[in-house]
């Protein structure tokens, strides 16, 4: 018996084993991708005395841009901020220490990161009310994640 | 009875083709669905009145003054959701103040001449649950946050300084 393969249904089979696929795809994450784990301190700058206190040790941190969770906080320590100003009286840039405004040291303990965390690089984290957004200071632990 | 017969149609009943339209458009739904509602928050039993404070630094008065004309109006956040963010409860103003510093490196606060700081109380029906804080509209709201909103003849952007659940 002969048998006639229409052209449209072909191209309709096709365009949906596409649609699957993109679904597919969109769906799972890549698993050969590495993922990384790093110890960090973050330094979040000039933020206010009331701000300092709501970060707390062993807040479950998400990262700000996708909303994925990416760690906790180990530590918490503040300094007081100082900026950059040009004097009044001869033009040179004096450091000055800013009122009520102080630097956050967030030791955090970070995992399933795209990318491995640099000394500089930025990270914009949330806590369950809070946002905060910093440089990476300091690595004290560093690595790829065994898949 | 064949399961595809001869005009391809499986059981004699559905057209194969039309069946694998049918199921890919059902995935193609399912993914957006999932993908769209993946990080929303169901908010349909928000019931908590949440107050939160925004603080908009150095401003102008015309900023100030269409502000103040939106007492107990309704903010929507400056995105293409343009999700509800509640009602101006309240507005305070003060000038704003910058700092100069001394040969030494003391500071001297100064008043700028025609810029105002403006502190906004914002009331919204919300909820709050072991992720966070939302208002209705399903907005997360996260101290220090920078928020952009617009009211009804303005808009501006501010810090989440605060947020109260009763």
């Amino acid at each position: 018996m002969k048998r006639n393969v229409n052209i449209i249904d072909v191209l309709v089979i096709i365009a949906v084993a596409v649609i699957i696929a993109a679904g597919a795809t969109i769906l799972s994450k890549p698993t050969d991708e590495p993922t990384y784990s790093s110890t960090v301190i973050l330094e979040v700058k000039e933020k206010t005395s009331d701000f300092c206190k709501i970060p707390k040790e062993g807040d479950t941190l998400v990262d700000y841009g996708k909303k994925t969770e990416i760690g906790k906080i180990v530590s918490i320590k503040t300094k007081k901020s100082s900026s950059d100003l040009t004097s009044i009286e001869d033009g040179k840039i004096v450091k000055s220490e800013m009122p009520d405004r102080y630097d956050l040291l967030l030791t955090l303990e970070l995992h399933s990161l795209e990318n491995e965390p640099k000394i500089g690089t930025g990270l914009s984290v949330q806590g369950k009310t809070y946002v905060c957004a910093g440089h990476v200071v300091e690595i004290i632990d560093s690595g790829e994640v065994a898949k | 009875m064949k399961l595809i017969d001869e005009k391809g149609r499986l059981f004699g009943k559905v057209n194969v083709v039309d069946l694998c339209v049918v199921l890919a458009v059902i995935v193609a739904i399912g993914v957006f669905f999932v993908k769209d509602n993946s990080d929303k928050v169901n908010t349909s039993n928000a019931n908590a009145t949440v107050t939160y404070t925004v603080e908009v630094k150095a401003i102008r008065d015309m900023s100030v003054n269409a502000l103040k004309a939106n007492i107990d109006k309704p903010i929507v956040e400056n995105s293409e959701d343009k999700k509800n963010l509640g009602v101006i409860s309240d507005i305070s103003v003060k000038t704003a103040t910058g700092y100069i510093a001394s040969k030494k490196g003391e500071l001297i606060k100064s008043e700028y001449p025609d810029k105002y700081d403006v502190t906004l109380t914002i009331k919204a029906t919300g909820l709050e649950n072991e992720k966070g804080v939302y208002t209705e509209s399903g907005k997360q709201l996260l101290i220090g946050e920078y928020i952009s909103f617009i009211a009804d003849d303005v808009q501006t952007s501010g810090e989440v300084v605060n947020i109260e659940v009763k």
